[in-house]
């Protein structure tokens, strides 16, 4: 009896690494992609999952938004009519307020971009079979970095070098308090860049280790576990949701941060 | 048999996920440098071409909408702020009318009253001088009159005197003859 309870013990704490090493293993970015547990294929060029998932997503938003923009109905219907609505959204509503009408006019057409971009690549993940490549640090980390860019380089180009660095310094400080706020603020900009990549990263991976966790218990217990399916649906709802939101906030989040050093006097 | 049975575990979870567990991969939070150099290639690709095919006609139909909705905007406030001053216009023009149509009827009353006056002063002359000329006329036939009966009475004396004369009556005869005189000129 006592050799039977220590075996299923010892079956399930086996079943147990199996799923996290199985979690583990899809959470990770891998140059293998697994259709079925039979059929696998390895990708070409030294490519990884999440840069075919990438590349895929840019050229699907490249084709559909292409179709899509090509209806010049004076009424828009379909993805025409979305499109518009987000674009309208994103321009008015997230960029012009942060940096203004001009710059705002300028650069939503990227803002638009970021937010299609990382929008489709959280609900792309989510088709069984595909991996979410904004689930991968480096992918997050490197839009993160293209916010970056338009802080510092953007910033200089529009307002000068003296005026970047000025900005720095908030207004009405004592000059001896410079030497602790100046450092503070220069760090405090590359904190929010590693914030955002990190926000975005770990929201879409947690989503999606929550619902493998969930479905994992199946595994390893059985039907006993079959209400986890529940949960894991809840999860998976939840994670569209979440998917529209995330790129929601690191497009605004974005829109403020370069709005800020283009307008350091607000 | 324990070691056996958890690796045949472990193997199935495994291969039911596509892969047998691989050792020495990457953390969750490391940082690729050939990812983030192809994320950045693709963003800024997808950002250019995206711009010329997406966003760029689509960002220029809602800016042409936005206008010919905020020209229409503004030509209905136009339009509303004409029609206002239109009506203030209008209102203005009633109220002159009103005011012309008032004065031309207190005018009117005013130039009826005088005409009345006028022709009452001219109709109380007129029977003022009517009344005149017939009192002149009945004072005149009254005279023609008085004077054609003196001349009778004066014709009927000298015919009596001449008749009492030429009858050689008495006294009695002679005053029937006066009352026969007195009736004849009592009678009309």
């Amino acid at each position: 009896m006592e050799t039977n309870v220590v075996q299923v013990v010892n079956v399930a704490q086996a079943k147990s690494d199996g799923v996290q090493a199985f979690i583990m293993h899809h959470m990770q970015d891998s140059p293998v992609w697994a259709w079925t547990p039979s059929i696998h294929t390895t990708m070409p060029f030294g490519l990884t999952i999440n840069a075919v998932m990438m590349l895929g997503v840019a050229l699907l938003l490249i084709v559909c938004l292409g179709l899509a923009a090509r209806n010049q109905d004076p009424v828009p219907t379909g993805l025409r009519n979305v499109l518009e609505f987000f674009a309208k959204y994103i321009r008015n509503e997230m960029v012009i307020p942060f940096l203004g009408e001009k710059d705002g006019r300028k650069m939503a057409p990227m803002f638009c971009t970021f937010f299609f971009f990382i929008l489709v690549m959280n609900l792309a993940g989510l088709i069984p079979c595909f991996n979410t490549a904004t689930a991968n640090l480096s992918v997050t980390a490197a839009l993160a970095t293209v916010t970056l860019f338009f802080m510092v380089f953007g910033a200089i180009h529009k307002t000068g070098f003296i005026a970047f660095c000025k900005g720095f310094a908030p207004p009405g400080i004592p000059k001896p308090m410079l030497l602790m706020i100046v450092p503070i603020e220069v760090i405090s900009m590359f904190i929010r860049i590693m914030a955002l990549a990190i926000r975005l990263f770990a929201n879409m991976l947690s989503g999606h280790l929550v619902i493998y966790s969930l479905l994992g218990m199946i595994v390893i217990f059985g039907f006993y576990a079959l209400p986890a399916l529940l949960g894991a649906l809840g999860i998976y709802l939840l994670e569209v949701f979440v998917s529209f939101l995330q790129a929601y906030i690191f497009t605004l989040l974005s829109a403020i941060f370069i709005g800020e050093r283009y307008h350091p006097a607000h | 048999m324990e070691d056996a049975v958890q690796t045949q575990a472990v193997t199935e979870v495994a291969v039911a996920g596509g892969h047998e567990q691989q050792g020495g991969q990457p953390g969750l939070m490391h940082v690729d440098g050939f990812m983030v150099g192809l994320t950045w290639t693709t963003f800024l690709l997808l950002s250019l071409v995206l711009y010329k095919v997406a966003w760029k006609p689509i960002l220029k139909v809602l800016d042409q909408r936005e206008k010919s909705i905020r020209d229409a905007l503004d030509q209905a406030e136009k339009a509303r702020v004409e029609a206002g001053a239109a009506e203030i216009r209008n209102r203005q023009l009633i109220l002159a009318a009103e005011q012309e149509s008032r004065k031309l009827v207190a005018d009117a009353k005013i130039s009826a009253q005088e005409t009345a006056a006028l022709i009452r002063n001219q109709a109380e002359q007129n029977a003022r001088l009517l009344l005149q000329e017939a009192r002149r006329d009945i004072e005149a036939a009254t005279e023609q009159a008085r004077i054609a009966l003196r001349q009778e009475t004066t014709d009927l004396a000298i015919s009596l005197a001449g008749k009492v004369i030429s009858a050689n009556m008495d006294s009695d005869r002679n005053r029937a003859l006066v009352n026969d005189l007195e009736k004849e000129l009592k009678r009309p």
